[in-house]
């Protein structure tokens, strides 16, 4: 019954000064829709920067190398002298390091390629295994990539680098066309997007990409000098690589194992992932310590307004907390009521900007719980200093409506 | 029975001292109907402040049935003040925006054991003041002889042994004030203490006992002719 009553009494009072409530509900609104709004679009573009950065620079996966990048690639058999891993290590590696989700054998080989009376001499030769463009993160330009099929059969086909398609067949279209690798004719089925020049300084359009039942077939790998990991965990990279480079030194006692990872880009993926979390959270403070403020100071102007009306309660027999739980009560309502207030206009406001910025927006149950969690929170930490001063007031001279000796 | 001992109240205003209340020593039984008068600033509403327990006297002390208010905490106090207490003031002091019955039902707010259904027992208040029929009226639709009554239902909700009514009548007409005055009686008459504050002479004659107040100081108390300790009344020491 009491607490039907005092809800119906605290709701009665807000609906009467309408004009008072409006405002107070003003400023938590606006907090909570700001926060909704940063809420989503922070976590839109943040998944949108993070998904570009990791498409871009491989934070998931590292490289490892018997020799050091920049002295000849990946040799194939030890008759430079090279250490070669053997295939029957790397395919043992995900069972010894738990995290590593795949290991993409690297067929790696420079050798001279020609067509018709063309020929270019010291070209990147690949073999393909299954899933490669998903690790390397490659796309098509026209043509298509190695069905499954292509792959597992060991087809005699080729996809190549925009700079050897325009070498090789200028103004005219490549595919179908067929290029040259040691005496096997390679069927050209598709084109690759540029990529410019690579990490190493080489022309990585400069590229034939070949299955790997063909690579076999054409230089006979006794083991690999290069493999690529690709890690679960991209936060797990680092630690990962280490062990990866412990394991093979261990299997090849004497010899040393050379490791590369996206290092900057992984820090940068986490640096800016932090930094955009920050400023959302700031914002988001900001606008809700306003409201909170607003809502005190209108909270306070109210009381003063209603001082006769707290010496009758008194009067009557509520006690100091009665009075008290009574502004406590006002302002968790108009919290809450703000606060789904501002959640709407928080997702009204996000559709609009993400349509007008064309940025992405994710809605999840963080916004709307956090929304209504801090609107609460500030009602009641705003409400307490005029809920005390409420409390406070002497009710012979609250009856006669002055608030001071 | 109310007992005050030596009641002194100041107020002090910067450097100037104000004595409301100077050595008041009175006993009050059970039953009573009791007018304080007095001219304006002479203690009169003081007096009924710390007599309903909404104000504390400066020195002295002031004990409700033996028991002394001055060891009392501000809660148990509020407690004594919702239902030992009815309080009717000369401005009424309804709530603007609740109707007549909902302004009566607010006691009830503040008691530890309000009725089952609080809603029946307002309504019956409202009827004794004959109001029955403007339950659901805003004060602002009611006259003043009629907004006073809601708040003497008000006050009688908790069912108080005593009202405290500081000029009830001062707000209104003499016809209006006297149709108060008599349910004040008839309240005193079923066995309520009624303590009422005026300055208005024929007002305070209609009641059994006088209190004069002059400079926060007793100077007069008139007793009905039949007077007598056991049958209720006033005593200054």
């Amino acid at each position: 019954m009491k607490k039907s009553l005092l809800f119906r009494s605290t709701f009665k009072h807000l609906s009467a000064n309408s004009l008072t409530t409006l405002f107070m509900c003003v400023g938590i609104m606006i907090g909570v829709a700001v926060l909704v709004a940063v809420i989503a679009l922070g976590r839109g573009t943040e998944a949108r920067i993070l998904d570009r950065i990791d498409r871009f620079g491989e934070t998931d996966s590292f490289t490892i190398r018997t020799v050091p990048w920049g002295l000849g690639g990946g040799g194939l058999r030890d008759d430079h002298g090279e250490l070669l891993l053997g295939f029957d290590h790397i395919d043992a590696l995900p069972d010894h390091i738990p995290g590593i989700a795949t290991v993409l054998p690297t067929f790696n080989a420079r050798n001279p390629v020609s067509a018709g009376q063309e020929k270019l001499e010291d070209i990147a030769v690949q073999g393909v295994a299954l899933n490669y463009q998903e690790v390397r993160n490659l796309n098509i330009y026209s043509g298509s990539f190695f069905s499954e099929t292509d792959i597992q059969s060991g087809s005699h086909s080729a996809v190549i680098g925009p700079a050897l398609a325009n070498h090789f067949f200028p103004r005219e279209n490549p595919l179908g066309k067929f290029i040259q690798v040691e005496d096997m004719q390679l069927e050209v089925i598709g084109v690759l997007d540029t990529r410019g020049i690579s990490n190493s300084g080489r022309n990585a359009d400069q590229i034939v990409l070949v299955p790997h039942g063909v690579f076999v077939e054409l230089f006979q790998p006794l083991g690999l000098s290069t493999v690529t990991v690709r890690v679960e965990n991209p936060a797990n990279l680092e630690k990962l690589a280490a062990e990866t480079q412990n394991y093979f030194e261990e299997i090849y006692p004497g010899h040393q194992i050379f490791v590369r990872y996206p290092m900057a880009t992984a820090r940068a993926r986490d640096e800016i992932a932090n930094t955009l979390s920050f400023y959302l959270k700031i914002i988001a403070g900001t606008s809700l310590l306003i409201g909170g403020t607003v809502m005190m100071n209108l909270t306070n102007l109210s009381i003063s307004g209603r001082i006769r009306e707290i010496g009758l309660r008194k009067a009557l027999g509520a006690r100091n907390k009665d009075i008290s739980g009574q502004v406590l009560a006002e302002t968790a309502l108009i919290s809450i009521i703000a606060g789904v207030v501002g959640i709407l206009l928080g997702y009204l406001l996000t559709n609009e900007l993400a349509d007008r910025l064309e940025l992405r927006s994710i809605f999840s149950w963080h916004a709307p719980v956090f929304g209504l969690f801090f609107a609460l929170l500030i009602g009641l930490v705003f409400g307490v200093r005029p809920a005390k001063r409420a409390a406070k007031l002497d009710p012979v001279l609250a009856l006669r409506g002055s608030q001071q000796k | 029975m109310l007992y005050l001992n030596q009641v002194e109240k100041v107020y002090k205003n910067g450097s100037n001292r104000i004595e409301a209340l100077q050595e008041i020593s009175i006993k009050v039984s059970p039953h009573t109907f009791l007018a304080v008068q007095g001219k304006s600033g002479s203690g009169k509403t003081t007096l009924l402040n710390i007599l309903g327990c909404l104000d504390r006297p400066e020195s002295g002390n002031y004990l409700i049935d033996g028991d002394d208010t001055s060891l009392k905490s501000d809660n148990e106090l509020a407690a004594l003040r919702n239902n030992k207490f009815g309080f009717v003031f000369q401005s009424f002091n309804l709530m603007p925006r609740f109707n007549a019955l909902e302004n009566v039902i607010i006691p009830f707010l503040y008691s530890p054991n309000p009725p089952g259904k609080p809603k029946e027992a307002a309504k019956q208040m409202l009827e004794k003041v004959g109001l029955s029929d403007r339950t659901k009226h805003l004060p602002g639709e009611l006259s003043g002889g009629q907004q006073q009554r809601v708040a003497i239902a008000r006050a009688l909700v908790n069912n108080p042994d005593i009202i405290l009514a500081d000029e009830p009548t001062g707000a209104l007409d003499n016809q209006t004030s006297q149709e108060i005055l008599d349910i004040l009686a008839e309240l005193n008459s079923e066995g309520k203490t009624v303590i009422i504050v005026t300055h208005e002479k024929d007002i305070a004659n209609q009641c059994p006992y006088v209190l004069t107040l002059s400079d926060g100081r007793v100077v007069d108390l008139k007793k009905p002719g039949n007077d007598t300790l056991s049958n209720g009344g006033v005593t200054v020491l």
